[in-house]
């Protein structure tokens, strides 16, 4: 169903006549983007994200990570909007400044995942036989893997750190992208103008690169969506956990985790960056399941 | 704000309480004269006044005072009913031979007895023992044991028993702190009530070492039948044996009416009133508060946060001890960023206990530690705190500037293009974060930035031995300033001793305060020891915790030792 998707964005622009210049391919991905709430909020809260994520320690208060035990647990008000930790810092900066770190989690994780799972899908798929057999059950064992665990096992090996956590969630995705370009692939593959590229000499790697891939782009973007929130999610659990970002880093769910102890007394430590999670994981998933909508060929019609 | 200034005052006034308000100790001890307060009430009132146990002991022993521990109402002692401790992890194992994990030190110490207990005056008396004999060269031990005492199985605690468990402590016992004693001696049946211990070198630590659980005397043909599943089928001669467990959630002991119990401690010298005890694993403090306030529990440790709301709170008895504890911050000497002796002042200089103790212990579950035994542990003497860097950033400077580390653009300090930045390693327990979070803070003052790694405590004891840490942050806990030997000696340096300290002046010490039986010039030596350990600064101390455990009043009658461990033998349950 990918290949339809694709290969009606691939296909040349006419005018069929019945309708005008808006029936395009992409103005009417656009117009279903605008009509759908959910890609809109979605949208919407992403670029919010990102802008915290740019912007933030441009806003941020105070610095995030300066110990000021005179002002410890303070409520949250005119001073400290978000009030402050057992330490006097400022949770309101700290979440700012959390941002470009759930950002970059999300971001590196996923192209991570991506470039791994395009290379692989693409071998796999195109030369089908052995090679194809091989990556196959190699890609099926690690997908065997408890999504936590295999982050867990990596951090434990490596050590634990805020990158090898990034690591770790970019392979735990890559058997998922690895999977959808190789079935998109092997469909795209009997296509006519593959053939037809093949028939006048064009090399393996140019059609891969050239005819194929684009074939794929839709699915993948709308995994990189759900695995971006996921990832954020898998990211803050483990910091949660201590084994991602290591103090003094404003991780979201660091800064949660600290928080815990002080639920009766402070409980602002652990709602804030609860809520900074809860609302951009699911705006981005909302986000990935309306593009799922939009970009959904049996849509098209 | 508010929390603050509360906390930040309440540990200012018993600063001048304890300085100033002589006169209330001198009332204290003249109530204790004139047998105005039992021993109990004046244990609490001690506590109240900022003596530390050792000062409390000492005092009740030169006044002679023997009473009972409690003196207590003798109506509704009921026998039955059962109670539950939360614990932060699961045992793993209770094989005491096999273990240094606290949970399972908690429960096991409820399952077996050892051949001698210390009382509450600090002094050593029979436990399965019931009289000893040393020879004057101090190398014989000779114990008659107690008749008729069984094990939970049925079979004789006897003179073989007393062998057998030594012979295996020395074979397997590698984690046990006892072991390199074990090692050191033979133990000979004369008959088969009375056995005698042959060392190698006198081992003024020997009964401290044997008092506990760590020192429990096994029973030979359980133990053998069990083989490796030994540590899940312990088998002791204390007041619970084991009924269930469920691994990772609940432990169930029953009560063993023919123990015997400790005399010292308790009115009650036969079965415990309590038919079950049961330790639940609830391993986020948090939460732990939250199953005692709901129930769940009966027993658990506050936290510094919990402490207000249950110390106003008439539905929990409250009971402290101060434990013989040192929370420490480890320098690695043989890391190149640690090896200047001036670096290491510098840090020690940089250190801010009060800080650290209002803060993460809310200046109620902790005292700052200036010396390497804590006044919780025999052998403290209050002329090395002087000795001890003092916090002052200042100097803190001056050192490292003098040793050469320049202040770089963004404030680290920096030596021939090296920024002055030593990893710490910890725990991910949330104190231990807390910890290194708040000492990064201090540190960042004086131009040092550490670089915080935590581990998972097993991956972290698995892996100071390979001398991968500039700095480590730990705690530990034991009763006699033979610590020192366990971790800081270059015996032990594959093992506990983790932060790679070797001296042989110090070295030459531990051994002599090992042989030296007499107790004053014993802790002269260890005087001597500290004062090498506050010049080399392997460990700049920290704080010394104070555990305050909320027991819920449906438990009457229970008690912890001043340093540590609940004592149930005279504790029912008022349902």
């Amino acid at each position: 169903m990918s290949s339809t998707t694709a290969s009606l964005a691939n296909a040349p622009t006419t005018d069929t006549g019945l309708n005008h210049a808006a029936r395009t391919p992409r103005a009417m991905y656009w117009r279903r983007f605008r009509r759908n709430p959910l890609c809109i909020t979605g949208a919407l809260l992403l670029a919010l994200l990102m802008f915290l994520a740019a912007f933030g320690h441009l806003l941020a208060p105070h610095d995030p990570i300066l110990v000021n035990t005179a002002d410890r647990f303070i409520a949250p008000g005119a001073q400290y909007f978000f009030g402050t930790d057992e330490f006097g810092r400022d949770i309101f900066s700290r979440i700012l400044y959390g941002a470009r770190i759930a950002v970059q989690v999300g971001i590196v994780s996923v192209v991570v995942a991506f470039v791994g799972g395009i290379v692989l899908g693409l071998i796999s798929g195109y030369y089908s036989g052995w090679i194809d057999t091989i990556l196959s059950r190699l890609l099926e064992i690690w997908l065997s893997f408890p999504d936590i665990l295999f982050v867990i096992a990596v951090v434990a090996i490596l050590g634990p750190s805020l990158n090898n956590v990034i690591v770790a969630l970019g392979f735990l995705s890559i058997p998922a992208y690895a999977r959808i370009v190789r079935g998109s692939v092997m469909s795209a593959r009997q296509e006519v103008y593959v053939e037809a590229a093949r028939s006048v000499g064009v090399s393996n790697a140019r059609i891969m690169g050239r005819h194929i891939l684009p074939n794929v782009v839709a699915p993948l973007i709308i995994l990189s969506s759900l695995r971006f929130g996921g990832a954020l999610l898998t990211g803050a659990g483990l910091s949660f956990i201590g084994l991602g970002a290591q103090p003094p880093e404003p991780e979201w769910g660091a800064i949660l985790s600290g928080g815990r102890t002080y639920m009766y007394q402070a409980p602002w430590i652990t709602v804030f960056p609860g809520i900074a999670i809860a609302v951009f994981v699911l705006g981005i998933n909302m986000l990935g399941d309306g593009l799922r909508d939009v970009l959904d060929p049996r849509l098209t019609r | 704000m508010l929390v603050n200034g509360r906390t930040g005052t309440r540990v200012f006034h018993e600063r001048v309480h304890r300085m100033t308000h002589q006169d209330s100790i001198r009332q204290l001890v003249s109530d204790l004269e004139h047998r105005r307060l039992d021993r109990r009430a004046f244990v609490q009132r001690a506590g109240a006044l900022g003596l530390s146990a050792r000062a409390t002991a000492m005092m009740l022993g030169a006044m002679g005072v023997a009473t009972p521990a409690v003196a207590m109402t003798a109506a509704a002692q009921e026998p039955g009913g059962a109670m539950t401790r939360a614990v932060t992890t699961d045992p793993e194992t209770l094989d005491p031979h096999m273990t240094s994990n606290g949970s399972a030190w908690t429960v096991f110490t409820t399952i077996y007895s050892s051949l001698v207990y210390q009382d509450i005056d600090l002094t050593f008396k029979g436990l399965l023992a019931d009289s000893w004999e040393i020879s004057e060269d101090n190398l014989e031990l000779t114990f008659v044991l107690k008749d008729g005492v069984t094990f939970h199985d049925g079979s004789v605690c006897d003179a073989e028993a007393v062998k057998y468990t030594f012979e295996r402590l020395a074979a397997v016992g590698a984690k046990n702190p006892l072991y390199e004693m074990a090692q050191a001696l033979t133990v000979e049946v004369i008959d088969p009530l009375t056995v005698k211990f042959i060392f190698e070198e006198p081992n003024a630590a020997f009964f401290n070492a044997i008092s506990g659980g760590y020192g429990g005397i096994f029973a030979p043909e359980a133990t053998e039948a069990a083989g490796d599943d030994y540590g899940r089928q312990p088998v002791g001669t204390n007041a619970f044996k084991l009924k269930d467990w469920q691994t990772g959630s609940l432990v169930t002991l029953e009560s063993f009416p023919e123990t015997v119990a400790v005399e010292g401690y308790f009115e009650n010298q036969g079965a415990p009133y309590i038919e079950e005890l049961s330790f639940k694993v609830i391993p986020e403090t948090f939460a732990q508060v939250a199953s005692l306030e709901t129930g769940e529990v009966d027993a658990a440790e506050l936290t510094a946060t919990d402490l207000p709301r249950f110390e106003n709170n008439d539905q929990y008895e409250i009971l402290t001890s101060t434990d013989a504890e040192l929370g420490y911050l480890g320098l690695t000497r043989i890391r190149p960023l640690m090896s200047d002796p001036n670096v290491r002042k510098a840090i020690a200089h940089a250190i801010n206990r009060d800080e650290i103790v209002n803060t993460i212990f809310e200046g109620g579950l902790a005292e700052p530690a200036y010396t390497p035994l804590p006044p919780s542990v025999p052998g403290y003497d209050e002329s090395l705190v002087e000795l001890s860097p003092q916090y002052d950033v200042e100097a803190a400077k001056a050192l490292l500037e003098e040793a050469g580390w320049v202040e770089g653009d963004d404030g680290i300090r920096e030596k021939d293009g090296e920024r002055l930045a030593p990893s710490l390693y910890t725990t991910t327990a949330t104190t231990s974060g807390q910890l290194a979070t708040l000492i990064q803070a201090q540190l960042r003052l004086a131009g040092i930035e550490v670089e915080i790694n935590q581990l998972e405590v097993a991956a972290l004891l698995d892996f100071t031995p390979k001398g991968e840490h500039d700095m480590l942050l730990l705690s530990w806990g034991w009763s006699d300033p033979d610590v020192l030997y366990l971790f800081l000696s270059t015996d032990r340096m594959e093992t506990s001793n983790r932060v790679h300290y070797s001296n042989p002046d110090f070295d030459a010490l531990l051994v002599e305060g090992q042989q030296t039986m007499d107790q004053e010039a014993r802790m002269a030596v260890y005087l001597e020891a500290q004062k090498i350990l506050l010049e080399d600064l392997p460990w700049v101390p920290l704080y010394m915790p104070i555990t305050k455990l909320a027991v819920a009043k449906r438990v009457q009658g229970a008690q912890v030792f001043p340093t540590g461990g609940l004592l149930l033998n005279d504790a029912w349950i008022d349902d």
